[in-house]
């Protein structure tokens, strides 16, 4: 007998009586709300042929996906990912089904490698994906909202909403003609605000000031800061997104979730899987994102069928420990 | 949710000149004169609360969130730094990470000549792997806590990657920098959700610190 019999594994979990009480509830409360805002579950299997989850599709790293081969030696993969089996399923088996497609979806993936010691290995993740939409910004809106009462739900007023868009940083380097390396270098140095380091590089202001374009719309410094930005480029395409965001932002106030929402136009992240918005939540007194979506249209073209896809993900696990801290009355 | 901004500071040779950045732009800074054996310090009239901590945990309070900034060196972050904001560089704690052997090696033969692999002693592991991957080198690291020098000294290591700040222990030792690795000095940094939730303590400060 190994000592092994007795314990788990670094990165995984047991959830026991009040604990797994909680888990189910926040599955539960954010599942009806799904169900109530008309999408419709989809449950994948845990396992399936690794080209699904082909890293060349993003958003995952090859890495970190668990693989092992089937009875013909086929490559399989643990579910690496919510998203990919789902564009499967709407490129294939939903071809009859009238458009669009609103799902959700509340399963577990599985990492087989976190670069964050502190990272669990399986997660579990509920999240909605407004696919084939007549008008996207609709389903923009309609996603975002229901990103918002999701937090809502379990946070009160103690979160934000932060909204940038993908297309940003290729339009720049489009328009002032950037290097692909130098451009990379910027990327990085931007993602991770790093002020000193861009300031230093021999790129036009607009890549200088983008790390530093992100608050509140309705903020009067910041929306300076903004328009600044937009006139010291000067370029169609760009004021075409800010345009965007900003109707977004209005849309939104309307509602009045005016207080959750922030915007980071220097969010530079995965820029070749999203096409459109990027939006992040973020709690008080976690320092974690909890919450990550945005528009992906190319993606599922890749199993075969050209529609454009609005989605986000939530980290049950995440919200789990939050909302256990608040409890506690920690930080 | 108007709990004091959070800074995790590394003990030591940064700690004294992040006092005085502080102390002459007018931030109170009187409870970390009078340590003891506190961990937790007020100061700014208790707008803010700073405490001392390891170089790697600066890393890690900040990337938990259970602290909102931290002030650190740049190899601590190239060593232990994944999702953070890098806000400032504080111009201070200058110093650089360097490659360094014994002194043949600056001679007749180069170090980077030669298919087998080499040795490096080192802390920092993960810049060395990442230096050498560049250089297209295959290595063997051996990490050592303390005094790397001894390594090359004793035959256990071809060279070490560690800070040098004036190159008098690598002298008194008959060792020499090789290649200059990256410069060094200390960095304010920030975690993600904080920089977004409190950008205007976090702005307020920066530019109280004129940095």
């Amino acid at each position: 007998m190994t000592n092994l019999q007795t314990k788990i594994k670094d990165g995984t979990r047991d959830y026991i009586f009040s604990d797994a009480k909680l888990k189910r509830q926040i599955m539960n409360s954010l599942t009806s709300l799904f169900e109530a805002n008309g999408y419709n579950e989809i449950i994948t299997p845990s396992f399936e042929y690794y080209d699904v989850f082909n890293p060349d599709n993003d958003p995952v790293t090859d890495e970190t996906i668990y693989k092992f081969t089937d009875e013909k030696n086929r490559k399989i993969a643990l579910r690496a990912d919510c998203t990919l089996p789902i564009a499967r399923i709407a490129a294939t088996k939903l071809a009859s089904e009238t458009l669009p497609y609103k799902m959700f979806y509340c399963q577990n993936i599985f990492n087989a490698y976190s670069e964050e010691n502190h990272n669990l290995l399986e997660v579990t993740q509920g999240g909605i994906e407004y696919i084939g939409a007549d008008n996207p910004v609709e389903a923009d809106l309609d996603v975002l909202k229901l990103a918002i009462m999701s937090l809502r739900s379990y946070f009160k007023d103690d979160f934000k909403i932060e909204i940038g868009h993908g297309k940003l940083f290729g339009v720049l380097v489009d328009i002032y003609g950037i290097d692909s390396i130098i451009a990379e270098q910027a990327r990085k140095l931007i993602e991770r605000k790093n002020f000193a380091a861009i300031e230093s590089m021999d790129l036009p202001d607009a890549f200088k000031m983008l790390p530093k374009l992100f608050g509140q719309m309705n903020n009067e410094e910041d929306s300076v800061i903004l328009e600044e930005f937009e006139s010291s480029v000067n370029d169609s395409r760009v004021s075409e997104i800010l345009s965007y965001l900003r109707s977004i932002y209005k849309e939104l106030s309307k509602c009045g979730y005016e207080k959750y929402l922030s915007f980071d136009l220097g969010m530079v992240h995965r820029l070749d899987y999203y096409t459109g918005i990027i939006f992040d939540g973020f709690v008080y007194g976690s320092g974690k994102t909890v919450l990550s979506g945005g528009r992906y249209d190319n993606l599922i073209a890749k199993f075969g069928r050209n529609l454009n896809a609005v989605g986000f993900g939530l980290s049950i696990d995440e919200v789990f420990d939050v909302v256990k801290a608040m409890k506690k009355g920690g930080n | 949710m108007n709990r004091p901004l959070r800074i995790a500071l590394t003990k030591g040779r940064l700690e004294e000149k992040t006092i005085a950045l502080f102390e002459n732009s007018g931030i109170e800074c009187e409870s970390i004169h009078d340590k003891g054996r506190k961990l937790v310090f007020p100061i700014d009239n208790g707008k803010i609360e700073v405490m001392l901590v390891k170089s790697s945990d600066v890393i890690t309070y900040v990337e938990h969130g259970t602290c909102d900034l931290g002030i650190v060196g740049k190899d601590s972050i190239m060593e232990h730094g994944k999702h953070l904001y890098e806000i400032a560089d504080l111009g201070f704690g200058k110093c650089r990470m360097a490659l360094a052997a014994h002194s043949k090696y600056n001679g007749e033969v180069s170090f980077f000549d030669g298919y087998s692999n080499k040795v490096i002693a080192t802390k920092f592991e993960k810049i060395a792997r990442d230096y050498f991957a560049q250089k297209q080198m295959d290595i063997e690291i051996v990490k050592i806590e303390g005094s790397v020098e001894l390594a090359p000294i004793l035959g256990l290591a071809d060279g070490i990657v560690d800070i040098v700040e004036t190159g008098t222990t690598l002298k008194e030792n008959g060792l020499e920098v090789i290649e200059t690795i990256c410069p060094i000095s200390a960095r304010l940094i920030a975690n993600i959700a904080s920089m977004k939730l409190r950008k205007s303590d976090i702005t307020d400060l920066i530019k109280k610190l004129k940095i």
